[in-house]
């Protein structure tokens, strides 16, 4: 569950201030997931960010599973996002000086999940996605769509519950993005994972349970 | 093709500069340093050796030839038969010698006691001086002196005034009765911390009434030779710039050192330049692809990163040269203190702007600069157009050069051993041959780096989780940086380590020896200097509680083409133990420096003169020219310049000298040193001769104290050379710190939380500082090794041993390691900062 109540957020831009989203209210339901389009610049990325913790808003109020985010210090934040949300981006997710195993051990490392079981659980991820013989492999041996679903796997292998995902497929080819997308179907399907997905596709959009345009009423 | 940037890539790359203002002051600042330690050290030595020579041409003035006098001084009568009989002019008499000003900080003086008649063809600026002195005014009581008006003013003294100098264990007054301001810078300088006297009145103020010191001549060739024939015994005709030269030349190796270390601090500079100049390079593959594909030459691109380079050069250079000259005045004092205290009295006041030193500096700087930026500036054209090569491959394309590394590396390190070892006495070579092993080492680093890394990988692993594998694999995946600071900083340290346990194990040497020399409890000189008195020598050894006493007298010999230090000693077989051996025979050769007249000579003087026990020296005795077997080479750091130890015997039965300069004397047993000294300062204060009374103690810490001093140089240069480093280290890890802000955003977005994302940069510097300290460790001691075996014994003469301290190796790590983990400081203050979204912006 999300909930966004009356979030500002501005940049300044030299003199003036370029304000993004102005006074924006929305909720996501738990486990719902939801596609957020509108044209480039309207703050998607921005909004994303702010649910992420990784930025702050200006003004309003932004709640995940029950924990208020704008209450938060950055520190602590940062420790929610890294137990409860996972991140995709849409290029560079994965850390260059890790194997891809390595890679999808990191989140349970840090939550303190890296037992046998949260090993079992990578190593299933990692056959989930197809890529179980490349596990020793360095990422920037990997293609992009590869990549991709490591990314993937390893925005998930913790169990959050929240997906945050920013253009996942925006540099794939249609098929490729087709198998990223069916795989995050598969990967959090069954309302276990609240997902907000950012997308400029429409055949994208439409896989997911809800479209929120950002932009056409004033958000 | 041209290499000229358009307006508008130059402008692109101007506003690259600006952008990175970090990474650019931190370039300005490598470069700027580095060109200041070499201006600095330049200035310096020109500027004594200026110093000197001015001094030099000043005392010497016209004068073609000198006759220069033995021990025994000249008979005045001599001159005046040579003035008279021979018609030797123009000619002129000295007498001169060095006092103490008490309440100055016991400064010395130079006093020139001359003939002002006899000066107007000589030293036509003297003669000067009669113009305005009444001849009377020298001779009345108190003697009249003559000082810069300059120097007067210094020590608080105007016309008229009385100045108190000490010399002979006695104060005297001398009237000022004139200030010179000559016009000459010449003279300005070159008679700083001169007072010039009558000659009779000097002759009476430094013990040697009838005697002359030498006679400067305008000669030709024929009457040269005439005066040739008159020599008398003891003294011998020098040609007069010749005399100043082979002294200043005593010096040149000390400078050729300073300047090798200086150069040092170039090259640590030049690998910042490059690292600049490289990631400026690297972190603009994206756009320069671009400007490819949108039609811009590979000519083009080059001149553009050499433009840079050149930029960076010529503002760093300047900075450099302002730098340098104001670090130059510090650095003058030193010098000059060295130089007093391993070689001559040198008085330099102020530096002198030769502009070679200058010019030199600079373009040594952007010179340096340019090179260092050719291997970048040519990767800036093999970037394909439109290529947006990812790090990785980048990265992989350097590893390829690894082996090509390790090969030129061994084979440096190989040619540079060869070259230190291949030379017989030069000191050029063996420069080189360090310079050679210095930068093999530094190429060996980044290979070294690698393996390590690699192999640490997964004991870090084990140890500490992905943030122990991520820190030992982010050393070697960003090789390309890592290994270009880690070299800076190895280079860097290993010269603190080398030159530290070179100084170290000559401070060790040194007072061992020490130990092993003062063998006399207390010890007796004349305050002032010049010879004792025969009897409060008497009164002195009459003292109850004396055992033995060891008579020494220091003087200057004309021996063959140079003159040479004189030590004569009166050493009762009891303190035989004072000289340590280096070559020769104990027994015998104490048996021929007693009986059979032969000499020792100091290990110093030995290398100098290269002489060998079985050798002869030639000598201008009293009673002519005479050669004494070397029955010994012995250790002796007291002077690089070296010295011939005579037995007193051998001494008084060559020349008609019987003064004694200083006593070393031996408590009887069960007699307290402390007690005897007591006594003897009784004693001594029945006579009117002031004496200087110092235990074995006193003389060792007062002799350490000047070791230190004179080291005082090597530990700037040293502190310099690490602020080059730490610099470099700072720009080079800070660079990939910036480099690989969005890898860290990744992370920050993942949860990782600043602090510990600060603490994943910190490990990864401490582990790049920790493995250049570790590889600066061999380099260093290899340095140390090659200073010692080879540099110091050729500069100076001295042999020693290599000690090695591990506290100075374990503060050469320490030191590595803290500047790798301060150069992450700001990076760490940056990540915990921003936000992650904001670093995750850019592409
Ligand atoms: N750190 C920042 N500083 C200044 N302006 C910013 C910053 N971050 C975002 N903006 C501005 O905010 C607006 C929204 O940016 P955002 O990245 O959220 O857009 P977006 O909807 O994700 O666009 P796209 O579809 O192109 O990714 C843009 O106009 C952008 O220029
Ligand atoms: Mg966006």
């Amino acid at each position: 569950m999300i909930v966004l109540d009356g979030v500002s957020r501005a940049f300044r831009e030299g003199e003036h201030a370029r304000v993004v989203l102005d006074r924006f209210s929305g909720s996501v339901a738990g486990g719902e997931r939801l596609a957020l389009v509108g044209r480039s610049g309207v703050g998607k990325s921005t909004l994303l960010n702010l649910i992420g913790g990784m930025d702050r808003p200006d003004a309003g109020r932004i709640t995940v599973s029950d924990t208020e985010l704008t209450a938060l210090s950055e520190r602590d934040r940062t420790l929610f996002r890294r137990y409860h949300i996972g991140f995709v981006f849409q290029f560079f997710n994965l850390i260059p000086t890790l194997t891809v195993a390595e890679n999808l051990h990191m989140p349970l490392e840090m939550t303190g999940g890296l037992t046998p079981a949260g090993r079992r659980r990578a190593q299933e991820l990692l056959e989930r996605v197809g890529l179980a013989d490349r596990r020793d492999a360095f990422p920037d041996t990997l293609s992009g769509g590869e990549q991709q679903r490591i990314a993937l796997a390893r925005a998930l292998v913790h169990r959050p519950g929240v997906l945050l995902a920013d253009e996942p497929t925006g540099t794939l080819d249609t098929a490729t993005a087709e198998e990223v997308l069916t795989l995050l179907d598969e990967l959090t399907g069954g309302g276990r994972v609240t997902v907000v997905l950012v997308t400029h596709s429409p055949e994208v959009a439409s896989r997911m349970d809800r479209v929120l345009r950002l932009g056409s009423d004033g958000g | 093709m041209t290499l000229l940037p358009r307006p508008l890539l130059a402008r692109a790359s101007l506003r690259y500069l600006l952008g990175h203002p970090w990474q650019l002051g931190l370039a300005l600042l490598g470069v700027a340093l580095g060109v200041a330690v070499v201006v600095a050290v330049d200035l310096a030595n020109q500027s004594a050796s200026r110093g000197f020579s001015l001094s030099a041409e000043a005392l010497t003035g016209r004068a073609t030839h000198q006759v220069v006098a033995g021990p025994e001084g000249l008979p005045e009568e001599w001159y005046v038969r040579l003035r008279t009989e021979a018609g030797i002019r123009p000619s002129a008499p000295v007498v001169e010698g060095f006092v103490r000003l008490p309440g100055h900080g016991d400064r010395t003086l130079r006093i020139l006691g001359v003939d002002v008649f006899a000066e107007a063809g000589v030293r036509p600026a003297l003669g000067a001086v009669s113009a305005t002195v009444e001849p009377a005014d020298l001779l009345a009581r108190p003697r009249g002196a003559v000082l810069l008006a300059s120097d007067l003013e210094r020590l608080g003294r105007a016309v008229g005034d009385t100045l108190t100098v000490r010399h002979g264990g006695r104060d005297h007054a001398l009237r000022i009765v004139a200030g010179l301001r000559p016009e000459r810078e010449l003279e300005a300088v070159g008679l700083r911390d001169v007072a010039i006297m009558d000659i009779a009145a000097a002759q009476e103020l430094l013990g040697r009434v009838g005697r002359l010191d030498r006679v400067d001549l305008v000669a030709d060739a024929a009457t040269a030779d005439r005066v040739a024939d008159r020599i008398p015994d003891g003294a011998r005709l020098v040609v007069a710039d010749r005399r100043a030269e082979t002294l200043e030349q005593m010096t040149d190796a000390f400078r050729l050192n300073l300047q090798a270390f200086s150069l040092l601090a170039l090259v640590v500079g030049a690998f910042l330049i490059y690292n600049t100049m490289t990631f400026s390079v690297v972190q603009r593959r994206r756009l320069m692809g671009l400007l490819r594909a949108t039609g811009t030459t590979r000519g083009e691109l080059l001149g553009v990163v050499l433009g840079e380079a050149v930029v960076i050069g010529v503002l760093g250079t300047a900075a450099g040269v302002a730098l340098g000259v104001a670090l130059a005045t510090v650095l003058v004092d030193l010098v000059t203190r060295t130089i007093n205290d391993l070689y001559f009295v040198l008085a330099v006041r102020e530096l002198t702007l030769t502009p070679g030193s200058l010019l030199r500096g600079a373009a040594l700087g952007i010179g340096m600069t340019v090179v260092a930026a050719l291997a970048p500036a040519r990767e800036a054209t093999t970037v394909p157009p439109r290529a947006a090569l990812s790090r990785s491959v980048l990265e992989r394309a350097h590893r390829r050069w690894l082996p090509g590394l390790v090969l030129a590396g061994v084979a440096l390190l190989a040619a540079g051993g060869l070259l230190l070892v291949a030379s017989e006495r030069s000191l050029v070579v063996p420069f080189a041959g360090l310079f050679g092993v210095i930068l093999g080492g530094a190429l060996l680093v980044p290979p070294g780096l690698w393996l390590v890394t690699r192999g640490l990988a997964p004991v870090l692993g084990a140890a500490a989780g992905f943030t122990g594998r991520m820190t030992a694999r982010g050393v070697a995946a960003s090789l390309s940086r890592t290994g270009v600071a880690a070299s800076a900083l190895a280079v860097a340290v290993s010269a603190v380590i080398g030159v530290g346990v070179m100084v170290d194990s000559f401070r060790t040497t040194f007072a061992e020896w020490l130990d092993a020399t003062l063998h006399a409890d207390v010890y007796v000189s004349v305050a002032g200097g010049g010879p004792m008195d025969a009897e409060q020598r008497r009164r002195l050894l009459a003292v109850s509680g004396v055992a033995t006493a060891t008579r020494s007298r220091f003087v200057r010999v004309g021996a063959g083409d140079h003159e040479a230090r004189l030590r004569v000693f009166a050493v009762p077989p009891a303190a035989e133990d004072g000289f340590s051996f280096r070559t020769g025979n104990p027994e015998t050769a104490w048996r021929a420096y007693r009986q059979d007249g032969a000499v020792f000579v100091t290990e110093p003087y030995a290398w100098h003169q290269e002489l060998e026990v079985g050798d002869r020296v030639t000598l201008n005795t009293g009673s002519g020219t005479a050669t004494f077997p070397v029955a010994a080479v012995v250790y002796d750091y007291g002077t690089s310049e070296g010295a011939i130890i005579m037995a007193r015997r051998t001494y008084t039965r060559y020349w008609d000298d019987n003064a004694v300069d200083s006593l070393g004397i031996r408590a009887a047993d069960g007699v307290d040193p402390e007690r005897l000294q007591e006594r003897l300062r009784q004693a001594a204060a029945a006579g009117g001769q002031q004496l200087a009374f110092r235990a074995d103690h006193e003389i060792r810490a007062r002799s350490l104290a000047v070791f230190d001093r004179t080291f005082t140089i090597t530990e700037v240069l040293r502190l310099l050379a690490i602020l080059v480093a730490v610099t470099g280290v700072l720009s080079a890890l800070l660079a990939l710190a910036l480099e690989r802000a969005r890898e860290y955003a990744v992370l920050r977005a993942g949860g990782m939380t600043a602090r510990e994302l600060g603490g994943l940069v910190t490990a990864q510097n401490a582990l790049v500082g920790l493995l250049s300290g570790l590889f600066a460790v061999p380099l260093g001691l290899a340095l140390a090794g090659g200073l010692i075996g080879v540099i110091n014994r050729r500069s100076f003469g001295w042999s020693m041993d290599l000690a090695v301290d591990p506290w100075i190796l374990l503060q050469a790590v320490a030191l590595s390691v803290a500047a790798a983990v301060a150069a992450g400081i700001y990076p760490a203050w940056r990540l915990a900062r921003t936000e992650p979204a904001l670093a995750l912006r850019e592409e």
